[in-house]
Parts: structure tokens; C-alpha cells; sequence
């Protein structure tokens, strides 16, 4: 899966210059993660979801990507809701499900999902190699860039790797619970990864280097500014305020 | 005087910090647009040979000199290119468009050159249609002739292929012998597939521990079956008369 398969489409996130996009999602998203105001929570909840539906990214695409996040809501949701003590809500002997827990749950899942689909807008509207240059642009350190660029592209590639590897393993033999037992197999397998990506990672340097890489990720997109993007960011960052100033009352 | 010699390497030695004497005097001079395999058993040195005269790796001592300019290790030099042995090395953008035109675009060509030549680097080698896919998509074949387009796209006066046609099926390893057949530039290609060196060189470079060991006309050396047996190389069938009683397997 592609974070940026769906780039081509046409919408008015799609149209947004990276440049002004980056402006006004980022603090957005640090906003939506910070934020404890019930109602700015919402604010931000409602926005992300307006933008995913105005982005017009097929739903499939979507759920996709928040699989990851969604896994972790389910996993976070009963440990909150029983542990978090404070007032009973419902109570079967020893087991309390806590008023608290459930709230604390909520906003977990709504601030997750949230920042998610903000992501999702920022990047999956945008080809990689433009998001690229617009965090060039506001002077990101070109090894966080480099970083971010090669995470990418190539952990696909380790994945299938890594797949590879059990599958021979388990032809071997090799189990899940054999491989906790014993867990020289197990630490053989990621020892093995790790050496075969770090030699990539130096022939993909040299590839490179040989096509006159020197810390800068060229492409052929020129930005362009124009009137409806200088409205929407300034729209955006006038709710980030909003909500940040809402928080603080 | 000046001489026809594109790539030129003069007592090029090379060791890696555990292994040493990997490369042992190697000298060899290639004329303009001449395509030369390069042949021997695995572990001769032949990959460490193509690093060296990319520049990728800096030799012990010797000298390597290409379209007349020394090659100096780790400087950026666009008039020739390697392709890796695995194209994943290759393939490090995003869409093979991006990897096409990485090249170009650092070697700071106008907008409209790039693009041209992203076009005509993808069309050569019929990658066209592949131009906006991912390179985790594509198939072994269509990654091969990708990587191949994003050196294309820099038209290098020298190119070194690293065992071009390795995973690819007959279809692949055609298309691969017809681009490299109408290339025009100077071309060093090392591979085990003696068939396919027969088909694209007219010399070829035979390298063993280190040393070249003899160079010459391709069809001449690769029949020489004791020079070949003593360097664990195995004379084309091609080169063979034929003889059924080859293909009886009782």
C-alpha cells in the first residue's frame, strides 16, 4: 500500500500547494494531538473527517491506513476503561468498568483517528517527492528527509524480505513458539535483516552518488501559489488558533 | 598523441580491509563504442573492478582514465554509469518517473531536456507505460529494464552492466540483448551468461583471482575449452558442434 497512490486525483486538497498545505495541516495535527477541550477535540475531529470526504480518497484507501491506529484503539480501549479507577459505571464483582476510563478511551480514539486522517490529507494528496520538497522548503534537516524518504520506499522491500526468511525458517522447522522459546533463531532472522539492509542501504548510496546525489531530492514540480491556497491555509490556521485559545480558557 | 581509448586502466590494485590482492595489476585499454564482456569464475573481481572504474571504490594504487579524464573516486561524474547487479539498488524513488529523472535533474539540464530524456530513456527500453508505478509493483523483468532507463536517461558515454540479464525470463533476457545490441555506447558487461556476451561483444576480458588473465576476440576465447575449463568456465553450447548424443541425459 501507497500513502500517496491516490495523488493524481483532482479535489481542492489535492490542488492546495504543498507548501501551504504543510503550513496549515502540521500545526493542525499538533493541535489535534495536544488538545483537551472536549469541544475543540470534536473541532478538530470534524475537520480532518470534512477534509478526508472533500479530498474524495476512496474509503478502502482510507481504512487501509487506519488499520494500524485502529488495532491500537482496540487494545488500548478495555485496559483504559477497567484500570483507570476513579467512579464505577458498571461493576461485575472484582471487574469495574470506570466512568473515567471510558472517557479517557474516547478521546484516545477520536485524537488517534484524527491526526490520522489529517495525515492522511497531508501526504496522501500529495505526490512523495513534492511533500519532499515542501519540507526541503521549510528547512527540514535533509537526514530526517533522507530518513522519511528511504523508510518509505523500502520497507516494503523488508518486509518481503523478512517474509523470505520465515518461510525458509519455518520449512526448517521454525515456529512462532519455538522461536520464543529458543530465541537464538529468532534474534539469527532479525540479525540477518539488519546486516542484509544495511549493505542495500550502502548500494543504494553508491546508485546514488553515481547519479550526482548530494543531500537534495531534485523533481520536476515547480510550486505555485495561488489565491484559494493562501485562503485555505489562512482558514485552517485561523481554527488551530481558535482551538488552542478555546483549550486555554 | 591522442589516442581512440574511452576507459583506460593502468596497474589498478585493490584490496578490502579482510580480504587482500583482490584486484593484482589490472590494465586494459577499450575503444569508443566498443562493447566487452568481462568473464570469469565468481569471486575474480569483477564487480570490485566495475566500482573502481565508476569511481565508487578508490584503488590501492593504478590509474583509471575515462573519455580522457582521470576517474577520481566519489566525484560525480555523468559520463559513465553502472548498473547494479540487483535493480532494487537502482530503483530508490518513489515511481520509476522519479528514478528516471533523478539523473538528469542532478546533472542540473533544463526542465524540458529532463523530460525528453526521461521519455526517450523509458521508451527505448519499453518501460513507457511503467513510467507512474511503483518499483515494489513491478515485476524482476520490468525492474531489470527500469534501472536500466534511469541510466539511459543520463547518456553516459560509458556504461557498465553488472549481469544484466540475471532473474529474467527468455522474453526479458531478448528485450535486454536487442536494447544493448543498438546502443552506441562503450559498453563493459560482466555476466556468467556466456550466450548472451556472444550475442552483444565482439571482446571479451577474462579475469581470474584478480588478474586479467587474457583478453581478446570473444568467439575465439570462449572456444579455447582449456583455457576455459582451467578457470572454472564452461565453453558456450553455442560454440559447440552439435551433437545429440549432448542432449541424451541417460
Amino acid at each position: 500500500m501507497e500513502l500517496d497512490q491516490y495523488a493524481m486525483l483532482r479535489s481542492p486538497i489535492h490542488s492546495w500547494d504543498a507548501r501551504w498545505k504543510l503550513l496549515a495541516l502540521a500545526p493542525l495535527i499538533f493541535v489535534g494531538a495536544a488538545i483537551k477541550h472536549p469541544l475543540g477535540l470534536l473541532c478538530v475531529a470534524g475537520v480532518s473527517s470534512a477534509m478526508v470526504i472533500i479530498s474524495k480518497l476512496p474509503i478502502r484507501h482510507v481504512l487501509k491506513i487506519l488499520k494500524g491506529p485502529f488495532y491500537f484503539i482496540i487494545i488500548m480501549t478495555p485496559v483504559l476503561m477497567l484500570t483507570s479507577g476513579g467512579e464505577h459505571l458498571v461493576s461485575w464483582g472484582v471487574i469495574s468498568v470506570y466512568r473515567s476510563g471510558l472517557y479517557i478511551a474516547a478521546r484516545l480514539a477520536i485524537k488517534a483517528l484524527s491526526v490520522m486522517l489529517l495525515f492522511i490529507c497531508l501526504f496522501g494528496t500529495t505526490r512523495l517527492q513534492e511533500s519532499m520538497k515542501a519540507m526541503e522548503f521549510f528547512k527540514l534537516p535533509p537526514i530526517l528527509l533522507a530518513l522519511f524518504f528511504f523508510t518509505y520506499r523500502y520497507i516494503f522491500l523488508y518486509f518481503e524480505d523478512l517474509g523470505k526468511m520465515l518461510t525458509a525458517a519455518r520449512l526448517r522447522g521454525y515456529t512462532v513458539l519455538r522461536g520464543l522459546k529458543d530465541l537464538k533463531s529468532t534474534v539469527n532472522i532479525m540479525v540477518t535483516l539488519l546486516i542484509r539492509s544495511y549493505e542495500q542501504s550502502e548500494r543504494v548510496y553508491a546508485a546514488m552518488r553515481l547519479k550526482g546525489y548530494t543531500g537534495a531530492f531534485p523533481t520536476l514540480h515547480r510550486f505555485k501559489t495561488q489565491v484559494a491556497d493562501i485562503l485555505k491555509t489562512s482558514l485552517l490556521l485561523s481554527l488551530s488558533i481558535l482551538i488552542v485559545y478555546m483549550d486555554m480558557l | 598523441m591522442k589516442n581512440n581509448y574511452i576507459l583506460q586502466a593502468e596497474n589498478l590494485n585493490f584490496s578490502y580491509p579482510d580480504k587482500n590482492d583482490v584486484l593484482k595489476q589490472v590494465c586494459f585499454r577499450i575503444s569508443s563504442g566498443e562493447h566487452v564482456g568481462l568473464v570469469g569464475p565468481n569471486g575474480s573481481g569483477k564487480t570490485t573492478l566495475f566500482l573502481l572504474l565508476c569511481g565508487i571504490l578508490a584503488p590501492k594504487s593504478g590509474r583509471i582514465t575515462a573519455g580522457g579524464k582521470r576517474v577520481i573516486p566519489g566525484h560525480f561524474n555523468p559520463n559513465i554509469s553502472y548498473l547494479f547487479q540487483s535493480p532494487e539498488d537502482q530503483l530508490f524513488s518513489p515511481t520509476i518517473f522519479d528514478d528516471v529523472t533523478f539523473g538528469p535533474l542532478n546533472m542540473a539540464l533544463p526542465r524540458e531536456e529532463v523530460e525528453k530524456r526521461a521519455a526517450r530513456a523509458l521508451e527505448q527500453v519499453g518501460c513507457s507505460p511503467l513510467a507512474e508505478r511503483a518499483p515494489h509493483h513491478l515485476s524482476g523483468g520490468e525492474k531489470r529494464l527500469a534501472a536500466f532507463a534511469t541510466i539511459l536517461s543520463m547518456m553516459p558515454d560509458i556504461i557498465l552492466l553488472d549481469e544484466p540479464t540475471s532473474n529474467l525470463d527468455s522474453l526479458n533476457r531478448r528485450n535486454v540483448i536487442n536494447i544493448i545490441r543498438q546502443m552506441k555506447q562503450t559498453l563493459v558487461i560482466c555476466s556468467h551468461d556466456l550466450e548472451f556476451l556472444l550475442e552483444t561483444c565482439r571482446l571479451v576480458i577474462l579475469i581470474d583471482q584478480g588478474r586479467i588473465v587474457r583478453e581478446g576476440p570473444i568467439v575465439e576465447l570462449l572456444s579455447d575449452e582449456k583455457l576455459m575449463k582451467s578457470h572454472n568456465l564452461e565453453k558456450p553450447h553455442s560454440l559447440t558442434p552439435h551433437n545429440r548424443l549432448s542432449h541424451n541425459h541417460r
